[in-house]
């Protein structure tokens, strides 16, 4: 539960200052894995199912973009958290995106433009 | 004329009389037995993998007064015994046919009806199958290949059977590419992944498209009145690509497919749809380095069943 609260928060503050800066960015394409954050945290490879996946971002927990040593959180354009898109591609081996990074607050971000597998 | 022979003519007039009468009374007879022209060209396509459309040119009849409406028989291809049917109200075109099982080749007979209580004497009829239909990857995403120079994978598996639908493919998963694309100047070469000139590792299994290749506005409003391998169809398969720079027109370009899937040694059948871009005109969506080709599929799962969506013929 307090890690929900904290993730919430995180989200949040990360959502208000995106739509400030997303267009300052040069798009890069970045290729990783999609993984669950708390199966990573807690000493696993991160990767699930992509039901599992889909299951997690729907009760609010935070899936990601792992890319070499680098979690990265995703939003979609418009400011939202593109956890629920991620995990459709749970399985895949590895996960193009395409869009904007950048670091905030020390959490590296992508505002995604596009995703595809690999 | 004795008073009793009088009698007796009387009578029997009045019997005769009551003879005729019940004859006309009793015995009506229709005012006809004609019969109502049949509809022709009946045409499907499938839906979904439980659902087909089929289409008809109405019968000449529709206008008598007599016209009921029209009444389908359906029935598995080998048991007659056991038929299906369905009455079509006049008006009815295309007919919905639900509940139908994918793999399974289903006959079907339409005929006219008048309210004489008959029937056209010939019927209009199409053999079909239900296919599934993918519109989105496994990953649900819409289903792409994308322009050589970009990251993302170039080639198709058309279905993948662990997670149930298409996915892209990369070089690196080249031995899993059945279809692709390789855009090389202003060329856009679509079609078997084997004969897209691709330096891969490991080489992919043939998939074989009909040289042939038709044009539709789209997958739902065309039908078919016969199989992917009937006559000379069956010739026309062949490890090909097409550059898809030279398909003119407006519409989308469809195209039969048929491969083995891995260990087995019977076709499974695939229409495989690429979208036009409506803003550009031609196939390529999106901006360089990831400009795409986007795709519908319609699949049959079951192997050797030669039905899976829709063509223009």
């Amino acid at each position: 539960m307090k890690k929900i609260a904290v993730y919430s928060i995180l989200i949040a503050m990360l959502a208000a200052t995106l739509l400030t800066i997303q267009y300052a960015y040069a798009q890069d394409t970045i290729k990783g894995q999609v993984i669950s954050l708390d199966e990573y945290l807690t000493g696993g490879t991160g990767k699930v199912t992509k039901d599992k996946a889909k299951t997690l971002a729907d009760a609010g927990h935070a899936i990601v973009l792992k890319s070499g040593n680098t979690i990265y959180f995703v939003y979609n354009e418009d400011g939202s958290f593109a956890g629920k898109r991620l995990a459709s591609f749970a399985t895949a081996e590895n996960v193009g995106i395409v869009g904007k990074t950048k670091t905030v607050h020390g959490l590296n971000i992508i505002i995604m433009t596009m995703i595809d597998a690999m | 004329m004795s008073y009793s022979k009088l009698l007796a003519v009387l009578l029997a007039s009045l019997l005769m009389g009551f003879f005729v009468t019940s004859c006309t009374e009793d015995d009506p007879v229709d005012p006809t037995n004609e019969k109502p022209a049949a509809p022709t060209n009946l045409m499907a396509l499938s839906v979904n993998e439980t659902t087909i459309h089929l289409k008809y040119d109405i019968s000449p009849s529709e206008q008598n007064s007599l016209f009921q409406d029209y009444f389908l028989n359906y029935w598995v291809v080998g048991a007659t015994a056991n038929p299906m049917t369905m009455t079509v109200a006049k008006g009815v075109n295309p007919i919905a046919v639900t509940g139908l099982e994918q793999g399974k080749v289903y006959e079907f007979q339409l005929v006219a009806r008048y309210t004489n209580n008959e029937s056209s004497e010939t019927a209009a009829t199409v053999k079909w199958s239900p296919a599934a239909r993918f519109e989105l990857t496994v990953n649900d995403a819409p289903i792409r290949v994308y322009e050589t120079a970009s990251d993302f994978g170039s080639g198709l598996q058309i279905y993948y059977s662990n997670e149930d639908g298409p996915r892209a493919r990369t070089v690196s998963n080249s031995a899993e590419w059945d279809l692709g694309l390789r855009t090389v100047g202003n060329t856009i070469m679509f079609g078997s992944a084997t004969k897209l000139g691709y330096n891969f590792s490991t080489a992919p299994q043939p998939t074989f498209m009909m040289t042939d290749y038709f044009l539709a506005d789209a997958l739902n409003n065309v039908f078919d009145s016969k199989a992917m391998d009937e006559g000379d169809r069956n010739t026309k398969y062949a490890e090909t690509t097409l550059d898809l720079a030279t398909v003119a027109g407006s519409q989308n370009a469809i195209f039969y497919v048929r491969k083995y899937q891995p260990g087995k040694t019977r076709y499974n059948y695939a229409k495989v749809m690429v979208e036009r871009n409506q803003t550009s005109g031609g196939f390529l969506h999106g901006s360089t380095p990831n400009r795409h080709l986007v795709l519908h599929i319609s699949y049959q799962r079951v192997e050797d069943v030669p039905y899976a969506k829709t063509a223009v013929n």
